[in-house]
C-alpha cells in the first residue's frame, strides 16, 4: 500500500517506543489512539470472519461511512475503536495495521508484530427492521457499542457562508451531496421515536441516547430551529419511559444561555456538548471561520461555562479536533509549544467545570486540511496523558463521554483506573 | 502462567451460598477488598467476575490490573470452615455483546433494579488452600520449630 509520508516510521518514535516511554498509560490507549491516527486495513482472512448479518457494517452517522467494511472494534479491555477503517481508494499518511487472524482470533498487527486481540461489533437487533413509514431503521439511528445515536441533520450551515466551513471538516461535502438529493433539512422524528423504542428492546444493549447534529443556524434567533428540533426529539420519546429521561446527551453548536435553560426545563436533558474544536482564539478564528464570524470563541466558551452551571459539574464536556493546533502555516510550530498553550487552556475551562475531550484528528481527503500532517503518537499521548490529569485534579468526572458512552476519547479512557 | 482448577475448587467458587471476597490494588498501590457474591469459574477454568457497580472501586482498580498485568486475588470460603485463595491476571472486560447481554439478562432477573457493567474475566495464576485446619497441619509438618511450648507438654 503506498503512503503519503513514506519514511514516517524513521522520523516518528513507534508503539513500541511510546508503550515503553509511558508506563504510566494504559497500552491499550496508546494502541487505540494510533489505530485513530493511521487507521487499519483487513487482511483476506479478517475479511472472512466479518459477517454483515451478525456484524456492525453500515452507519449513517455525522460522517460519511461505506457499508460492508467493520464500523468498529473492541479490545479485550472494553476500550473502543470508533471507525478508522482505511479505506482502499484512499491513500493513507501512514501505513495502516492490519487486522488478521491468529489461532482462530481477529488480531491487530503491524509490520508482522501482533499487538492486540480485537473483536468487530455486533450489529443491533433493530436494524434489519422498517419504521411504519417503510424506512431503514439502520438510517434513522446509528450505534457504537453502547450508545445509541442520532444525526438530525447532516447539513452543517457554517457552510453555507463563503469561507465559513471548518477547515479540517468533510460535512461540507456531505451536506452538499444531500441538499443535491433533496433529502430534508431534518432527520424525521416519528422514525426517531419509533427507532429508539426498538431499539431499547434489546435488554443490555444501550447504555446511552446521543443526539447530535450539523449546526443550523435559522430560527426566529440564532440556533432556534436546531434547539427546536432537539426538544421535538427528545420529548418525542417520553411517552414510552418509566420516568419522562431517558439516558440522554446531546452535542449541539453552543446555545445561549437562554436556550439552555429551556432545553433543560423542557426535556430534563441532564448531559451536554458542544464542541469549541480548537483551543486558543487565534487558531479557532484561522480554523473555524464561520463560528468564529457568527459566535465567537470567547463566546463560545462562556456559553460552555453557563452550560455548566445549568447542567452541573460532570455534565458538560468539549471536544477539540487534535491535532489542528500545529498545522501550517499558523498553528503552533512545536509540539512542545502546542501542547503547552493546549493544556493551560483546558484547564481555565476546568476551573468552570468544563472537561475538555480530545479525538484524534484524522486528514480526510474531501476537507481543506487534506494536504496537512497530524502529529506525532507521542504527542497525542501527552495530550490524552495531561487532560486526564486536569480531570483529575478539578474533580470531573466524564462518565457522559466515557469508553462506554462514547468511545471516542483517549483522554476519557485514562480515568477508568 | 495459569494453573488449573480443581473440581472441588470449581465447587466451592460455583456455590452461591460461599462467601467470595475480591482483593485488588488502585494505580496508587493503596489495596481494596470488597465480598462480591458475583464471582465463579468458568467451563474454561477461569475466574468469571460480574461487576455490577460501574464506579466501583474495585472496578478501577480491575481496570489497572489488565491494564498493567498486576495481580488480583479471590477468597472463597464456605460456612464449614473450607477457604481456597486464587491469585489472578484479569485478561478479559466484556461489556457488549451475546456474552454481556445473557449475563445482563440473568442479573436483571434476579434483582430487577440491578445493572450489570461487565464481566471481568481473571486466568489463575496461583491456588492457595486456606482452609485453617489443612494450613495448620502444614506449617506443623513443615516448620515444627513454630508453636508454644506449653503445648509440649503433658
Amino acid at each position: 500500500m503506498g503512503v503519503i509520508l513514506k519514511d514516517w516510521r524513521k522520523h516518528e518514535e513507534s508503539i513500541d517506543d511510546i508503550i515503553e516511554k509511558y508506563p504510566d498509560v494504559s497500552r491499550f490507549t496508546i494502541l487505540k489512539t494510533d489505530l485513530h491516527r493511521r487507521g487499519y486495513t483487513l487482511s483476506e482472512a479478517a475479511r472472512e470472519k466479518l459477517d454483515p448479518k451478525i456484524h456492525h457494517t453500515s452507519t449513517r452517522g455525522l460522517f460519511a461511512q461505506k457499508d460492508n467494511d467493520p464500523v468498529g472494534l473492541t479490545l479485550r479491555d472494553g476500550t473502543g475503536i470508533i471507525g478508522s477503517f482505511a479505506a482502499n481508494d484512499v491513500v493513507p499518511l501512514r501505513e495502516p495495521y492490519l487486522l488478521d487472524v491468529a489461532d482462530g482470533k481477529l488480531v491487530l498487527t503491524d509490520q508482522g508484530k501482533i499487538y492486540e486481540e480485537a473483536e468487530y461489533w455486533y450489529k443491533p437487533k433493530y436494524f434489519d427492521k422498517l419504521t411504519s413509514k417503510g424506512t431503514p431503521m439502520w438510517q434513522v439511528l446509528s450505534a457504537r457499542f453502547q450508545r445509541l445515536e442520532v444525526t438530525l441533520s447532516h447539513s452543517c450551515q457554517f457552510w453555507n457562508i463563503p469561507g465559513g466551513g471548518c477547515k479540517y471538516c468533510s460535512m461540507g461535502a456531505i451536506g452538499a451531496a444531500e441538499r443535491k438529493k433533496g433529502c430534508p433539512l431534518f432527520a424525521d422524528v416519528d422514525d426517531i421515536a419509533e427507532t429508539v423504542k426498538e431499539a431499547v428492546k434489546k435488554p443490555g444493549r444501550f447504555a446511552i441516547f446521543h443526539a447530535t447534529s450539523g449546526s443550523i443556524l435559522s430560527g426566529e434567533k440564532l440556533l432556534e430551529d436546531e434547539l427546536n428540533q432537539y426538544i421535538l426529539v427528545l420529548k418525542s420519546l417520553v411517552p414510552f419511559l418509566k420516568t419522562n429521561k431517558l439516558r440522554g446527551h446531546i452535542n449541539s453548536t453552543a446555545f445561549n444561555r437562554n436556550q439552555l435553560e429551556r432545553l433543560k426545563k423542557e426535556t430534563g436533558l441532564d448531559n451536554y456538548t458542544s464542541d469549541i474544536e480548537v483551543l486558543g482564539e487565534d487558531l479557532f478564528n484561522w480554523i473555524c471561520p464561520g463560528k468564529a464570524m457568527i459566535i465567537g470563541y470567547q463566546e463560545w466558551k462562556h456559553r460552555l461555562f453557563d452550560a455548566a452551571e445549568i447542567f452541573g459539574k460532570g455534565h458538560v464536556t468539549t471536544d477539540i479536533v487534535n491535532g489542528v493546533e500545529l498545522v501550517k502555516p499558523y498553528g503552533y510550530n512545536t509540539e512542545d509549544e502546542a501542547l503547552k498553550h493546549l493544556l493551560e487552556e483546558a484547564e481555565d475551562f476546568a476551573k468552570h467545570n468544563v472537561a475538555v475531550v480530545n479525538i484524534v484528528w484524522n486528514v480526510v481527503p474531501n476537507s481543506i486540511f487534506r494536504d496537512q500532517v497530524s502529529p506525532s503518537l507521542d504527542y497525542y499521548i501527552r495530550v490524552s496523558r495531561g487532560l486526564a490529569r486536569i480531570y483529575r485534579t478539578y474533580g470531573l468526572q466524564v462518565y457522559m463521554d466515557d469508553y462506554r458512552r462514547c468511545g471516542n476519547h483517549a483522554s476519557t479512557d485514562l480515568t477508568r483506573n | 502462567m495459569s494453573v488449573t482448577v480443581s473440581e472441588r475448587i470449581r465447587k466451592l467458587f460455583n456455590d452461591p451460598k460461599s462467601h467470595k471476597v475480591l482483593a485488588t490494588v488502585s494505580r496508587d498501590g493503596i489495596v481494596n477488598v470488597a465480598f462480591k457474591d458475583s464471582i465463579g469459574i468458568d467451563k474454561e477454568g477461569n475466574l468469571e467476575y460480574l461487576e455490577l457497580l460501574e464506579s466501583s472501586q474495585t472496578n478501577r482498580n480491575m481496570t489497572n490490573a489488565i491494564w498493567f498485568d498486576r495481580m488480583v486475588a479471590v477468597n472463597a470460603a464456605d460456612d464449614s470452615g473450607i477457604s481456597v485463595q486464587i491469585k489472578g491476571i484479569p485478561f478479559r472486560y466484556t461489556m457488549v455483546g451475546p456474552r454481556f447481554e445473557e449475563a445482563y439478562a440473568r442479573v436483571r432477573e434476579q434483582d430487577p433494579d440491578s445493572d450489570l457493567a461487565g464481566i471481568w474475566s481473571i486466568h489463575p495464576v496461583e491456588v492457595i488452600e486456606e482452609t485453617y485446619v489443612k494450613r495448620r497441619q502444614k506449617e506443623r509438618k513443615l516448620y515444627p520449630i513454630i508453636g508454644h511450648i506449653d503445648r509440649d507438654l503433658l
